[in-house]
């Protein structure tokens, strides 16, 4: 009998895959409550899931500077900001601003907060770069930088920066729950399920027209959709491809789709234990992947090929001197040159194909797909490749042993609007997420000193330096610049997408 | 009829056995050829990705069209017939093998031998086996050996419990008290005279678990463990289709009813040997 169950259970496995996290009946939402079908869980309990980006994005905490719909730097609580002398800046803080427990905000509650944020968040010291912080006045904060630091007011605008009340911690300093100056308030929690927020009245901007946005976690791409076809939902972020064309074409719902932040590129490994190592072949690998096709075919057009770092669409994003071009000529040549030669269709070497194992994750929904259509472009081009999907974590330790060639990843270096935040995390041959191998001391004298220059020419002289290092040296393949794709009701107004993919800004949305 | 087998040391039943063995392998080996000399008949590469050409509706040239990548579905389709089958089968001989081998143990010893290994087996089957095939495959790393040796480990269990039954059940027949009352040392009586007569509930068994194995194998290729991303493999491809499921459904059914019509006829298989030993009387299967 044992075994008619597991017949049936495989069955319903097989057969019913995609609808086991189907939604419950249908139910029109409230009026004024907007709830929204999210990929990742929300989750207000920790602050370290997704480097706290929930907090920012739902606005139950506010940052001292905030970005424009251009990325442009805009006062949050801070009102305005001044750098005293090359190492020291001085925010003003924003008058009247309250906590939702109703304290004050002010010099001495903002230094809590980012020491508290910078002893528990480990990729905060690197990214703020902190010396001291001071209170000089109720309302003034110093912040001094360890050395002059340029891009502090764009840093202090990353999700991880909010700026929480006394009483998000515990006696010993641990997060408990956050409590912060934003239009939301945290409500409630139900693991797996949903965070509720509700509308803070005292809130010092502009009050939101709704009263509560529900974060509904539903990871299962296709029942997120089908949870906002039955009325279940508002409101749906990451949909797949195939169900941006249909609810475009449908009446009943609005698409909308911006360039945001966001670029998926395949990193390499370029330590010994790699192929890659060898900079001919991550340029000839550069040279031989169409990446039109591969926003055609494994997205269905939506995303923007990418031929370089930073996306175009950012104004203020520095860029190489020369972009990648698909060139199989001068990748034929590079292969040669590194010692390969091309038999039957195939990179051949002492008797070997060359081969690359590609690792990747497949709980963002597009990865396997932008994964597959890579490696499928490779070898067609004679490149063999090993394709691994694992969990996020399960890819990062190969990766952090270096046991692989490349890994398909997901980052958003546009985020703060400043090109600091990611060629110092990743590619600086001290970022704690370099797993790259890949160390360059021009390009980190580049990136160490871009940081400490105010905009100008000299700050884009040294960005350009940096980026045709990148470029030349060529330790990762950029792949597709991310569109920003969600849907909503019809009814639902004044929404718009933030650029920096991390902000919801539902505060002058209504339906 | 009972009394007519009795009669024999097992001797009707063994040339019985063998006939049925005989037909047996004639089917398995026909199967076995068809599947490898299936991919010989693919109109196209599998592996091949057009994105010029995806998600085509079935044409001449593709008779059940494209998949989001572009690549042929019917010969996805026939080359992964070759790797379920031969994956399947290797877990069947490998458990079938090793689960005889322990319950002929369990029931020739007796004692503390047997009760050891049976509650060992029934430990076993408390758990979904799909479960513990998830967390074994999870722990030895991704990769086709890591899901066959899972998949061997839950199931030689079965194996094991069945023949053990079976052992315990002819050793009472006078046949095999005669042969013990003759001195026959065990490896003796367990070789000669009781594996000719339990052959028929084995090969039962294999039919059945070899549904049982290409189920669970797609299944874990459905969940991502098992072979790699691009490879044809059915429960692989209902996984990859899975996006797609509500534009283009024949994605998802054609594999989904190439498993479901490959596990009916093992099944079927598996009945007619069933009824061909009696099963149902002797009921060594529960």
């Amino acid at each position: 009998m044992i075994k008619k169950t597991l017949l049936g259970a495989a069955f319903a496995a097989l057969a019913m895959g995609s609808f086991t996290l189907a939604p419950q009946p249908a139910q029109a939402t409230e009026d004024n409550t907007l709830v929204i079908g999210t990929m990742w869980e929300s989750m207000p309990l920790a602050m370290k899931p997704r480097r706290s980006r929930f907090f920012n994005e739902s606005e139950i905490l506010d940052t001292l500077v905030k970005l424009d719909y251009d990325l442009k730097t805009i006062p949050g609580l801070a009102t305005e900001w001044d750098r005293v002398s090359p190492t020291v800046w001085q925010f003003k803080l924003r008058e009247n601003v309250v906590f939702h427990d109703g304290t004050k905000l002010d010099a001495e509650a903002v230094k809590f907060s980012l020491e508290r944020v910078i002893d528990l968040l480990p990729y905060a010291a690197d990214l703020l770069n902190i010396k001291s912080i001071k209170a000089v006045s109720p309302l003034v904060v110093e912040i001094e930088n360890t050395e002059p630091f340029a891009a502090l007011p764009n840093q202090l605008s990353d999700a991880i920066t909010v700026v929480y009340a006394k009483s998000s911690f515990d006696e010993a300093g641990e997060f408990v729950k956050p409590v912060g100056t934003g239009p939301w308030k945290f409500e409630e929690y139900k693991k797996q399920d949903r965070t509720i927020v509700t509308r803070f009245d005292e809130y010092w901007g502009e009050k939101p027209a709704l009263e509560k946005v529900v974060y509904r976690y539903i990871p299962d791409h296709n029942s997120r959709t089908l949870a906002l076809e039955a009325g279940e939902i508002d409101f749906v972020t990451n949909m797949l491809p195939s169900d941006v064309k249909r609810l475009s074409e449908d009446e009943d719902f609005k698409v909308y789709a911006e360039p945001t932040s966001g670029l998926y590129y395949g990193a390499f490994n370029a330590g010994e234990k790699s192929v890659l190592s060898d900079v001919r072949i991550r340029r000839a690998v550069n040279a031989l992947v169409d990446r039109d096709l591969i926003v055609k075919g494994a997205l269905d057009d939506v995303g923007e090929p990418a031929w370089e770092f930073f996306a175009p669409t950012f104004d203020w994003a520095p860029q190489a001197d020369e972009k990648y071009t698909l060139d199989p000529e001068l990748a034929a040549s590079l292969l040669s040159d590194a010692g390969y030669e091309k038999t039957d269709g195939k990179w051949m070497k002492d008797g070997e194909q060359l081969t690359l194992r590609i690792l990747s994750y497949s709980s963002r929904t597009e990865m396997p797909m932008i994964t597959e259509a890579m490696a499928a472009l490779l070898n067609e081009q004679g490149i063999a490749t090993e394709v691994g999907m694992y969990t996020w974590g399960g890819m990062l330790d190969l990766v952090k042993q270096g046991e692989y060639d490349v890994s398909v990843v997901f980052w958003t270096p546009e985020m703060t609007g400043h090109p600091d935040l990611h060629l110092k995390s990743q590619f600086h041959s001290k970022a704690g997420l370099n797993y790259q191998f890949w160390a360059n001391a021009e390009f980190d004298a580049a990136v160490d000193k871009g940081r400490t220059l105010d905009p100008g020419t000299e700050q884009v002289a040294t960005y350009t330096k940096a980026m045709n290092i990148l470029h030349d040296e060529a330790p990762i393949i950029p792949l597709v610049h991310k569109v920003f794709v969600v849907a909503s009701t019809k009814d639902l107004k004044n929404y718009r997408i933030h650029p920096s993919g991390f902000f919801f800004d539902f505060k002058s949305v209504s339906k | 009829m009972q009394m007519e087998r009795m009669s024999f040391t097992g001797g009707k039943l063994f040339h019985a056995g063998r006939r049925v063995f005989r037909g047996y392998v004639l089917v398995m080996a026909l199967v076995i050829l068809a599947v490898l000399i299936l991919p010989f008949f693919a109109p196209n590469d599998p592996y091949k990705a057009q994105f010029l050409f995806r998600l085509k509706p079935p044409s001449l040239d593709y008779p059940l069209g494209t998949d989001a990548l572009g690549r042929c579905v019917l010969s996805r389709l026939m080359y992964g017939a070759r790797l379920t089958t031969a994956s399947a089968l290797a877990v069947v001989m490998a458990a079938s093998l090793i689960g005889s081998l322990i319950g002929t143990l369990a029931g020739m010893v007796g004692g503390i031998v047997d009760r050891a290994i049976m509650r060992f087996c029934e430990g076993m089957s408390v758990f979904p086996a799909l479960a513990i095939c998830m967390i074994i495959a999870g722990t030895l790393g991704l990769g086709l050996q890591a899901v066959i040796i899972a998949l061997i480990t839950v199931h030689w269990t079965d194996y094991a419990r069945v023949v053990r039954n079976a052992v315990i059940v002819e050793r009472t027949k006078p046949y095999v008290m005669a042969a013990e009352a003759l001195g026959a040392r065990h490896h003796r009586i367990a070789h000669r005279h009781i594996f000719p007569n339990i052959i028929g509930p084995l090969l039962t068994l294999a039919a059945y678990s070899m549904s049982w194995a290409i189920l669970a194998f797609a299944g874990l290729s459905f969940l991502g463990l098992g072979v790699e991303p691009g490879t044809p493999e059915w429960g692989l491809m209902i996984a990859e289709s899975r996006n797609y499921l509500r534009d283009h459904p024949r994605l998802v059914l054609a594999p989904g009813l190439t498993i479901a019509a490959f596990v009916v006829a093992v099944n079927l298989l598996g009945d007619m040997l069933g009824d061909r030993f009696r099963l149902r009387q002797i009921n060594y299967l529960h």
